[in-house]
């Protein structure tokens, strides 16, 4: 069964989060599922309170197979397997980046690079704008403030022709 | 030296006669024993006859001295005129000659002096050619090391404004659309970058 992340879900720690509230999510069902095996007459316990995100998941999840205490267990295999196995990038921007920029941006790797790609984000005002992505050992910088630098031995010839 | 010259036309003229004289005497003792002959007389004579013996002796002898004198004379003047006229020619020869040397050392020396000036005007202005065109270069280079750093200054300062001026208050909405489209630009470069750093699939 494939997993495929909400692309609010970038980071690493986004995924543990995730994961504790699958974890915690399919404990609870577990039980459940056991009360209602043994028809236990006490009060099922209430729904844990779990993020759109995980509610997300884990109703994708279940549209792939039905939701049961096995499929939830598979789906904590899986989300252990993509932590180990996800490409984790860092991409720096010139300033805080909000929701919508985080999510079109891990949407865009998770399409074209990666599809379990992780994304990590750093701000430095300095770079002026564009971003510096490192992945590993790779470093791409497509900020504004290398492109100035670059652009400095040509500043003369500019000047000139103004 | 006209004097020393009369003096010795004189002296010239009394060895002349005494020689003449003597001579006489020499060849013709009978003269001179009448001589002998009449000063013994002389000396029996009256004082008048003595006397007008001696004075016509003495004109006599004043006489032919005075002739002497002037043929002297006129010998001395020929002489000299002709010395005169000797010594002026030999004279102006000599200066003449002098000068033509004179003129030809000038003439030499002129010459020589035109060469020397004529070459050290064409060293200086060989040399102030080079030295002009050696400037030029060196003003040339000078120029454009300036320029070059002008230009070096002005980038950094012009970066160093920006780079300044444009880290506040930054705003990543308005740049959402541009750095997807540097995602895109470079999509490639970036997945070989991924694959080389580890074998991800997509």
């Amino acid at each position: 069964m494939n997993l495929q992340l909400p692309n609010d879900i970038s980071t690493q720690q986004d995924l543990q989060t995730l994961t504790l509230e699958v974890k915690t999510y399919a404990s609870w069902y577990s039980k459940n599922a056991i009360k209602r095996r043994l028809k236990v007459k006490r009060a099922n316990k209430a729904q844990p309170e779990i993020s759109p995100e995980a509610k997300e998941l884990i109703h994708d999840w279940s549209l792939q197979a039905p939701l049961s205490t096995n499929s939830l267990d598979q789906l904590l295999m899986a989300l252990e397997s993509f932590k180990d196995t996800a490409p984790q990038l860092t991409i720096t921007l010139a300033a805080p980046a909000s929701g919508s920029i985080k999510k079109t941006l891990v949407g865009w790797c998770r399409k074209n690079i990666a599809s379990n790609a992780l994304v990590n984000f750093q701000f430095n005002s300095e770079i002026l704008g564009g971003m510096v992505v490192r992945y590993e050992s790779k470093i791409y910088d497509w900020s504004f403030r290398r492109q100035i630098l670059a652009a400095s031995q040509t500043f003369p010839e500019v000047l000139r022709r103004v | 030296m006209q004097i020393f010259l009369y003096f010795d036309f004189l002296a010239l003229g009394v060895i002349i006669v005494l020689a003449y004289r003597y001579g006489l005497a020499h060849f013709r003792p009978d003269r001179h024993d009448l001589e002998k002959q009449h000063h013994d007389e002389f000396l029996h004579l009256s004082p008048e006859a003595k006397h007008k013996l001696l004075e016509e002796a003495e004109a006599k002898m004043r006489r032919t001295i005075n002739q002497a004198t002037a043929r002297f004379q006129e010998d001395l003047d020929h002489a000299e005129s002709a010395l005169t006229k000797q010594f002026e020619k030999l004279s102006a020869e000599v200066i003449e000659k002098e000068m033509e040397q004179y003129q030809k050392s000038i003439n030499k020396l002129k010459e020589q002096a035109e060469e020397i000036t004529s070459e050290a005007k064409a060293d200086l202005s060989t040399g102030h050619g080079d030295l002009k065109a050696k400037l030029e270069e060196e003003l040339k280079a000078e120029k454009q090391q300036l320029i070059s750093q002008i230009d070096t200054k002005l980038a950094d300062a012009v970066v160093s404004f920006l780079l300044e001026t444009l880290q506040h208050n930054v705003d990543l909405g308005a740049q959402t659309a541009y750095l997807t489209s540097i995602l895109e630009e470079h999509k490639n470069e970036f997945k070989q970058g991924i694959l080389d750093e580890s074998p991800v699939t997509k």
